[in-house]
């Protein structure tokens, strides 16, 4: 598990975002694990629910930088706000 | 406002400009905690935080502020952070490692070379020791070789990850560089580990050698539209290569280079790799001409986010700005 590094993909290696938004080219996922079957997975939690749409800019920044993992974005509270799954992968 | 209350606010500034990747601004306001050594005294009294996040800023500040001193300092945390043994240490000694590629200092070489060695001892895995292949790239050396050689031997070869990569790049001339990356008989997956490393640092001298790249992945066009696997991460990691360089690299590619470059782009934009057939949307949009957007747009994909991206592609090709 990871927690607060650099984003990953399956092969443990740093992705970067191809059309980076204001400049950030990559991002840093607040858990991010792989699971048994080779598929990526990054969860993030909203930390400033008055900036959401920054949170929304850095979540589909992590779906460029690796369409093929799981992201999600949560509220502290456990409320899912989004979640991107690669085609072909189920979940949970 | 006090003056305390200002220094804090820029602190809370820099952890969260780190927290969220926003480098530009974090170097910023760095360089506004003030001279040395008032910025030094504060940024060493943030490794000291029990939160991660304000430990990590510590360290990329350090890495910014550079000298002796921060190298010191930062190998001093390196050992604290690595005792811990926990994920929030992790996360600091990846940071810490980071910021010793960019300190021109030679001790930070040899701080690197020091990390190196204990993890060829403890049995990595490649993502622990990818960052370490990067920051030594970046602080590259002959002198690293020999220390290199004998880490690989240590290390079992499922787990050298960036280190194979790190080897090749260190051992080749520009020259030798491009026989090797053309040569049939070197596996696909060397090459990749060899264009990742180049993501952390791409010298002028290896630009000229970025044609030989592309060719390779020409050569390996029909598997990576068609397959998700090693050709496929190749043409992934050459275009996120060439567009974290763009500026340099596209303008300065030879003719004959860039029409290839289009050609392999308009190709594998629609591979069943997505993350390939998305890197080739953008770099079709920086070396596609008008008459390509269509072929973006037959090859959309569903998803929203990653439409937008061949949407905003073929937008740019056709000369009309963004929506």
């Amino acid at each position: 598990m990871r927690k607060n590094k650099p984003q990953q993909n399956a092969n443990k290696v740093d992705v970067h975002d191809r059309e980076p938004v204001k400049g950030v080219g990559f991002r840093k996922p607040d858990v991010s694990s792989i699971r048994p079957d080779g598929v990526r997975h990054n969860t993030n939690y909203v930390s400033n629910a008055r900036d959401l749409q920054r949170e929304l800019d850095a979540f589909d920044s992590m779906i460029r930088s690796d369409p093929k993992a799981i992201h999600e974005l949560y509220l502290l509270g456990g409320t899912l706000v989004r979640r991107y799954g690669p085609p072909g992968v189920s979940f949970p | 406002m006090t003056r305390k209350t200002d220094v804090e606010q820029l602190q809370d500034e820099l952890v969260d400009a780190c927290s969220w990747g926003e480098e530009v601004r974090a170097r910023e306001l760095v360089s506004r905690l003030g001279e040395e050594p008032r910025a030094r005294v504060l940024l060493e009294a943030m490794l000291a935080d029990p939160d991660a996040l304000v430990r990590q800023a510590a360290a990329f500040g350090l890495g910014v502020l550079g000298g002796s001193a921060s190298v010191r300092r930062l190998e001093q945390q390196l050992a604290l952070e690595e005792a811990r043994g926990d994920y929030d240490g992790d996360s600091v000694v990846e940071e810490i490692i980071r910021a010793m590629g960019w300190l021109e200092d030679a001790g930070a070489r040899a701080a690197l070379v020091r990390k190196l060695e204990r993890l060829a001892a403890a049995g990595p895995e490649p993502g622990d020791v990818n960052p370490v292949a990067n920051a030594l790239w970046k602080r590259r050396h002959p002198d690293l070789l020999p220390v290199l050689r004998r880490s690989l031997d240590q290390i079992d070869p499922k787990d050298w990850g960036a280190l194979q990569g790190l080897l090749v790049l260190l051992e080749k001339t520009p020259d030798e560089l491009r026989a090797w990356v053309r040569d049939p008989s070197v596996s696909v997956e060397r090459k990749t580990r060899v264009v990742t490393v180049l993501d952390a640092d791409l010298p002028e001298a290896l630009i000229a050698t970025l044609p030989s790249f592309i060719s390779e992945a020409s050569a390996l066009v029909e598997e990576a539209v068609s397959q998700e696997g090693e050709a496929s991460r190749y043409c992934d990691r050459l275009f996120t290569l060439l567009l974290l360089y763009k500026e340099q690299v596209l303008p300065s590619l030879p003719e004959e280079a860039r029409t290839e470059l289009r050609t392999l782009a308009r190709r594998l934009v629609a591979s069943v790799d997505p993350s390939c057939s998305l890197g080739a949307a953008v770099v079709l949009k920086h070396v596609g001409r008008p008459e390509d957007a269509a072929l973006l747009e037959a090859h959309r994909p569903a998803e929203l986010v990653l439409a937008k991206v061949f949407d905003d592609a073929a937008r740019a090709l056709r000369g009309i700005p963004r929506g």
